[in-house]
């Protein structure tokens, strides 16, 4: 973890989703800019497939279940 | 009254009003006065509501006069975040969408301390939505920017910011915020103040902002570790309105806490290396303070997850659930930050098999976390490894510091990985870096609080920062 993305995840809350977004902003200023969207959705891509590469067996299985 | 009330603890004002040094009224008139004075130097506050309270006020009078208490938060007046309901005004939620929406419920908590005589003054500005799409300005509020009492060239913290500026500029005596990964903490860290994270389901979330139902909590944020643990005691209990709530209470008892030279308390030796240089002398003093308290002393090291991954799919996720009619209305794209509403759209194309393999990765951190707590007690460590950034710089911006020379990632993940397991943790202030707060976290297991609480009075006992005051002379 770079000391950028320490930053962030310790900002509160959910501000882990736009490290994939480089473009330095002017704080304060609304950004008008079409590629927030693609990024948001390229950064959950990339945490998707993180997750999906993360090993996991069905032994786990048994800790997430509906309790009635 | 002298300024010196406004930086009282609560036991000390409360006793002051039970001797009738002065009235409720009193109090909460020169509370209101101060927060009306300062508050919008911060962007503290979000709604003042001082002709209630001062009628509140009137009637705790009242009691007290006839000598009906009610605890130790009797007549004292405290600010909510602005995602907690009070019924007939409104709840802004921080976002300019919710401006004007007013629900006809209030939240369980306000319920509960209006119950001890606990009197509510204002609420108390955030970041829009708790920054549930992922927000990068500090300027991420209806409110603007949340501003810090030790410099307002620097960010008070999110999403929590009005709540931890006010408490840290003396403008209430103790504030409710909520963190679902960081939002306590981190302002807590950044102004100078004491902050509790309860555990999941502890502290009812009937009336709160839902965000992420499965990681939202409702804390504290005060002077000291003692106030933290009296106000929690008011406001935690089980709830039928909240199908998170665990069915606990809990009893905020010092004189019964484990004595610290029982417990293990694990650090990391890495943790120094990912401070920056301002803030590294002051973290570095403060952990060998914390090694000291008394406890035995572990090194250990956090197990390793996709931290970041998970909580961004899983908060994600269900962020983008709980405000899809505000994303199909368009609205969204009224929020200040255009990152929250980008963020919040393309969470509703995150597919269902990753949000449940996130979960299923969730139960194993779970497992992890109970294999460690054998292991140890509590864990130490900074809560934020730098100071508050600058207002006008975005809160992802570059990496300021490039060349790290930390060996391991020490406990840089705390603060997702304890709300992904659902742990408490109290942030105690510890030191200054360029004149700007810094502060370590205690962490420990589920309803471990009282714990965590008997650390930080310790701590708090050997040092002096949670009692520093911002000058408030710019």
């Amino acid at each position: 973890m770079t000391r950028r993305q320490l930053a962030v995840l310790a900002a509160g809350s959910a501000t882990t989703g736009l490290l994939a977004l480089t473009t330095k902003a002017s704080a304060q200023t609304p950004l008008v800019a079409p590629d927030y969207l693609q990024a948001a959705r390229d950064s959950k891509r990339a945490a998707a497939a993180e997750l999906a590469a993360f090993p996991l067996d069905t032994a786990t299985e048994p800790a997430f279940q509906f309790k009635a | 009254m002298t300024d010196e009330i406004f930086y009282s603890p609560l036991t000390g004002l409360n006793e002051r009003l039970r001797k009738r040094e002065f009235s409720a009224v009193e109090l909460t008139r020169a509370f209101a006065e101060r927060l009306g004075k300062y508050g919008p130097r911060f962007n503290a506050v979000a709604l003042p509501l001082t002709e209630i309270a001062l009628r509140r006020a009137k009637e705790v009078d009242d009691d007290l006069k006839h000598d009906r208490f009610h605890g130790p938060l009797q007549g004292i007046s405290f600010g909510a975040k602005d995602m907690l309901s009070f019924a007939g005004h409104p709840t802004t939620w921080g976002a300019r969408p919710f401006a004007s929406q007013v629900f006809d419920e209030t939240a369980t908590v306000l319920q509960k301390l209006d119950k001890a005589g606990s009197v509510l003054l204002a609420k108390l500005s955030m970041v829009e939505l708790a920054g549930g799409g992922g927000y990068r300005l500090a300027g991420a509020s209806l409110f603007g920017p949340g501003l810090n009492p030790w410099n307002p060239e620097r960010w008070s913290g999110g999403s929590s910011s009005g709540p931890a500026s006010a408490v840290a500029a003396g403008l209430v005596p103790f504030a409710l915020g909520s963190e679902t990964s960081g939002s306590i903490i981190s302002p807590s860290a950044c102004c100078g103040v004491t902050g509790l994270r309860p555990t999941y389901g502890l502290v009812s979330r009937h009336g709160a902002m839902p965000l992420s139902w499965t990681m939202d909590k409702i804390g504290t944020l005060c002077r000291n570790v003692e106030d933290c643990g009296i106000v929690l005691q008011a406001i935690a209990g089980s709830d039928s309105k909240d199908p998170g709530s665990a069915g606990k209470s809990f009893y905020y008892t010092p004189q019964y806490a484990r004595k610290l030279s029982d417990m293990t308390l694990g650090f990391s030796p890495d943790d120094p290396d990912w401070a920056d240089a301002e803030s590294r002398p002051a973290l570095e003093a403060a952990l060998r303070t914390a090694r000291d308290l008394g406890a035995k002393v572990l090194e250990v090291s956090l197990p390793e997850f996709p931290w970041g991954s998970l909580t961004d799919i899983i908060i994600g996720t269900e962020g983008g659930a709980a405000f899809e009619s505000l994303i199909a209305s368009g609205k969204v794209d009224e929020l200040a930050d255009p990152s929250q509403a980008a963020g919040l759209k393309a969470n509703l194309g995150v597919l269902a098999k990753d949000y449940l393999r996130a979960m299923r990765i969730r139960s194993l951190v779970k497992q992890k976390f109970r294999e460690l707590f054998t292991t140890v007690d509590v864990l130490v460590a900074p809560s934020r490894y730098n100071v508050a950034p600058k207002v006008s710089e975005p809160l992802d911006g570059p990496d300021p510091f490039p060349s790290g020379k930390a060996k391991g990632p020490g406990m840089t993940s705390l603060i997702p990985a304890g709300n992904l397991a659902g742990l408490p943790a109290l942030s105690v202030p510890c030191g200054f870096g360029g004149g700007l707060p810094l502060a370590l976290q205690f962490v420990g297991p589920a309803f471990s609080e009282n714990s965590l609480l008997a650390f930080g009075r310790e701590f708090q006992a050997r040092t002096d920062w949670h009692l520093r005051r911002p000058p408030l002379s710019f």
